[in-house]
């Protein structure tokens, strides 16, 4: 659905982005993560056909970014990371506004506009005026535009950023429904975790470079190369961890009161070479638990934080 | 010795007294470009223009017997030009500088910040004005060597350049003034420097003209219209001082003629007053900016309008789309808004007084001498064309200064369709203006007062005033992201081609291209036709209703086109007008995807 190729963006000596290769498919939600000024912002500007990229090309659907702007444009849905409301106009007003400029029809733009003021949930602020609305409701009145013309791609640009933990679940339910809906979703964020739940894909993106592309399983399993398991045993510590530290396949034996931690050597998985050893050796086992890496500890190993 | 030191630090440091805008906003506009080319720009404007002075007087007569008089005389001259260009030229700066000042704190939200801070509101506003100034002064200073060696050649004395750059100094600081008492409660940088200009334009320009029309009516004595005037009108003082100057009277400190230090002292006292209110008003708009609602005018729109939390918030005021969405938005900002007690009194006064002097203008007869006519639609056509440029230079940028403008780019309308609903949304939100001007044509050709030849000629000036208007200033608003830049940009434009190249092109001498320019000006224009068709002495001679070509003057420096004529001369002038639009079109066209987003 979307697909970018050898994408460079400069800006004087700076490149946001060189080279960027990235394809998403259609009906993926794509969590696209990056610390600050990797590049994410102008990756999403050069797609809503916002901007010109130095050279390299993009497509949505099969339609170049470039030369068919305004195909383009019908298709995306784009929502900035920070949004410019007009003063004078009512929630209502301003959808409608963004109805018409869409070019749906007179008739149908009522409809519509409830539609998508009650997916999002601001009917209650029909008749507010769009510069009175919070930073959340703001966000939410984001969401509620981009959808108005029914985009089957949507660019988000951190739609979650600046809210509170609720209003960040109820985000994150609303696009669990558009995912339902058939569609394909591009979103940004700093923070892996926080699209753990929703997205299928990753990339990780870094001075303006992909440096992953691929499932979360598969991107766990590649920070995670090491994996790691905690072990509890009732007595004989000192023994446990001098057999533990005797297997080939570990790397490290490390002790910490009642809990061992095993971390094994790169590829090897072998929870049970664990189990059996200390059973053999008539020590109590208590509990035995693989230890996830969280995402965001793979996030730190792939980029290494240097800011531009 | 060390101690007097510190002490004279103590009480010289201007930090003490200004605080730290002063020092924030020097080191901040040290670093803007456009400050440099401003200076530069400055610089060789009145360069230009001293030496197309220079040429004018000295060279034509230079095979003349009496250098040495010669000279002084071309010294005088020089001297007039630099004092007037100066006087003219700092007041557009200063208007255009200070309108961006304190506009510029409170939209970006540090006002509120500064004030959480021990920065009293009055070093805000001191230092906000000072800093300003300082260019300003900088600017000015940029033409005493200039001064100094054009008094090598003699003929002019210090005392009336002193007189002249105090007049030009009280005057800047008086505008400066001005600006900022109107920035405090304006939304938006350049809603202020159209404030300003015309509040300066009624000040400086209307009043003392109303002063002049009452005083020639009741017949009083010109005296005491002049001293009033000169008292509190820089222009009128600096001409009374130029011409003391020049011919003769002396002008200092101890003769009779140094009103224009009590023109000086009244100029500042009125400065301080206004700073007074400036700055107690500041801390307020801060305030209500840090409580989260947006600074507006004073005046403004606080009632009936929904609350945050207002549960089901009144339905029935939302106002339903018809037609096109981007002239349908542009038409939400009306021209006046009129929702506040305040306001709807300020419109009544405002339209009474318009009934009230039209009534009393037919009831002297005045109506029936063309001048007035002139005068009328003149004004008409100047503030319909100013007020059509105000909004065609926000309409682009202010979008840009909001960070709505990219939101509606990504909408599939085509680039010429939005600019087609911008101009179609700005001509028809100051189509009152022009409404006023219809209406006094056709009331008076109604009532035989105007000739109805005016309805042939005027609609289509009035078209190509608009049309040059708003895509002049679409053009300008597409080429930047601050809406005071684009609107500062559109009025020199206009006043560039309309006002000062004509003046140069006059001073070196050169009278067909001076002729076409002015012809070319729309409020030129107007100006020939109501003087041609208007007055009684126009509608009695012949019987008009069956041949309005008789008997009608058409006076286009001193020929007569007649009404066929004039008629293939606007026609000419409209093609003219609709290619430089196009290309005004074509211009905010290609630009209008640029600078979407800041550095
Ligand atoms: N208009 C601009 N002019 C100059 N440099 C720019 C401009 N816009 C972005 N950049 C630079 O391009 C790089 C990428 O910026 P971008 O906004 O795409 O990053 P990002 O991943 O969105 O960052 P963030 O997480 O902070 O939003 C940054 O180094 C930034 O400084
Ligand atoms: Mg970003």
């Amino acid at each position: 659905m979307i697909r970018i190729n050898a994408l460079t963006k400069k800006y004087g000596e700076l490149a946001a982005l060189s080279n960027l290769e990235l394809t998403i498919n259609a009906g993926d939600v794509f969590g696209f993560i990056g610390p600050n000024g990797a590049g994410k912002t102008t990756t999403m500007r050069i797609l809503a056909t916002l901007l010109t990229p130095t050279s390299g090309r993009a497509f949505i659907d099969g339609h170049d970014v470039l030369t068919h702007g305004r195909t383009v444009r019908r298709l995306v849905g784009y929502m900035p990371d920070f949004m410019g409301v007009y003063d004078d106009l009512k929630v209502f007003e301003y959808l409608e506004f963004f109805a018409a400029a869409f070019g749906i029809e007179p008739r149908k733009r009522k409809g519509i506009v409830e539609g998508v003021l009650e997916l999002t949930d601001l009917q209650s602020k029909k008749a507010a005026p769009v510069d009175s609305l919070s930073r959340g409701m703001q966000q939410r009145l984001g969401l509620a535009r981009v959808l108005i013309h029914d985009p089957k791609v949507l660019i988000l640009d951190e739609p979650a950023s600046g809210l509170d933990p609720r209003a960040r679940i109820e985000i994150r339910g609303l696009l669990r429904e558009l995912k339902k809906m058939g569609k394909t979703i591009m979103i940004s964020s700093h923070i892996l975790s926080e699209l753990e739940e929703i997205s299928d894909h990753v990339g990780i993106i870094e001075h303006g470079q992909l440096v992953f592309s691929g499932t979360l399983a598969q991107l766990r399993q590649r920070a995670g190369q090491q994996s790691k398991v905690r072990v509890r045993v009732v007595q004989d510590h000192d023994k446990a961890v001098e057999l533990l530290s005797a297997l080939p396949q570990i790397a490290d034996v490390h002790r910490e009161g009642e809990i061992i931690s095993v971390t094994f050597h790169p590829g090897q998985d072998a929870d049970g070479i664990v189990a059996r050893t200390l059973v053999r050796a008539d020590i109590d086992l208590i509990a035995l638990e693989p230890e996830q890496l969280k995402l965001d500890d793979a996030f730190l190993q792939l980029t290494r934080g240097l800011v531009h | 010795m060390p101690t007097l030191i510190t002490t004279l630090r103590f009480w010289f440091d201007p930090l003490r007294w200004t605080g730290p805008i002063f020092d924030k906003e020097l080191r901040v506009s040290s670093r803007r470009r456009r400050n440099y080319v401003l200076r530069t720009a400055y610089v060789l404007v009145m360069l230009l223009f001293i030496w197309l002075v220079w040429v004018e007087t000295v060279s034509d007569r230079v095979s003349s017997a009496n250098v040495i008089a010669q000279m002084s005389r071309a010294g005088i001259e020089l001297t007039m030009a630099i004092v007037w260009f100066q006087f003219v030229g700092l007041q557009l700066v200063a208007v255009s500088m200070l309108s961006t000042a304190i506009r510029d704190e409170l939209a970006s939200k540090t006002l509120g910040v500064l004030l959480t801070t021990p920065i009293s509101s009055l070093q805000i506003v001191i230092g906000k004005l000072l800093s300003k100034l300082l260019q300003l002064f900088a600017l000015l200073a940029l033409s005493l060597p200039v001064l100094a060696i054009i008094r090598v050649f003699g003929g002019v004395r210090w005392d009336y350049i002193i007189a002249a750059l105090s007049i030009t100094l009280t005057t800047l600081v008086f505008d400066a003034a001005v600006c900022l008492f109107i920035s405090v409660t304006n939304r938006k940088s350049y809603q202020v420097l159209a404030a300003a200009v015309v509040v300066l334009v009624v000040l400086f320009g209307l009043i003392p003209l109303m002063i002049v029309i009452i005083w020639d009516d009741l017949n009083l004595p010109w005296v005491t219209a002049e001293i009033i005037l000169s008292y509190v009108n820089p222009f009128v003082v600096l001409g009374m001082v130029t011409d003391s100057a020049l011919y003769g009277g002396g002008i200092g400190f101890g003769s009779s003629n140094s009103f224009w230090l009590t023109h000086c002292g009244i100029m500042l006292g009125v400065t301080a007053l206004l700073l007074l209110v400036t700055t107690l008003r500041v801390r307020k708009a801060a305030l209500r900016q840090m409580a989260g609602e947006p600074a507006r005018s004073l005046l403004g729109r606080r009632k009936g309008r929904p609350t945050i939390d207002s549960e089901h918030a009144d339905e029935s005021r939302i106002r339903r789309l018809k037609g096109k969405p981007i002239v349908w938005k542009e038409l939400r900002e009306p021209l006046v808004r009129v929702r506040s007690l305040w306001q709807k009194i300020m419109l009544t006064l405002i339209l009474l007084f318009m009934a009230a002097f039209y009534g009393y203008t037919v009831y002297r007869h005045w109506m029936e001498e063309e001048v007035f006519h002139i005068l009328f639609v003149v004004i008409y056509m100047i503030a319909g064309m100013f007020a059509t440029m105000v909004g065609a230079a926000a309409a682009i940028t202010k979008e840009r200064e909001t960070r709505s403008w990219p939101i509606l780019l990504i909408t599939p309308l085509t680039d010429g369709g939005i600019i087609y609903g911008k101009v179609v949304g700005t001509i028809r939100r100051y189509m009152p203006i022009w409404l006023f001007l219809g209406v006094h044509l056709m009331v008076f050709s109604l009532f035989g007062y105007i000739n109805p030849a005016v309805l042939v000629h005027m609609p289509l000036i009035i078209l190509n005033g608009v049309i040059y208007a708003v895509l002049s200033g679409l053009c300008f608003s597409s080429l930047c992201r601050k809406t005071a830049l684009a609107l500062v940009l559109t009025l020199l434009f206009s006043l560039g081609w309309m006002i000062f190249l004509p003046m140069m092109l006059g001073i070196a001498g050169s009278s067909d291209a001076i002729e076409l320019l002015i012809s070319a000006n729309p409020i030129m224009q107007s100006g020939v036709i109501m003087e041609a068709t208007s007055g009684k002495y126009n509608i009695s001679s012949g019987n008009y209703y069956y041949d309005i070509s008789q008997g009608l003057k058409y006076d286009w420096f001193g020929e007569n086109l007649g009404f066929v004529g004039t008629t293939l001369a606007l026609v000419g002038f409209t093609v003219l007008n609709l290619i430089l639009s196009m290309v005004f079109f074509i211009i905010a066209r290609t630009n209008l995807r640029n600078k979407l987003f800041s550095k």
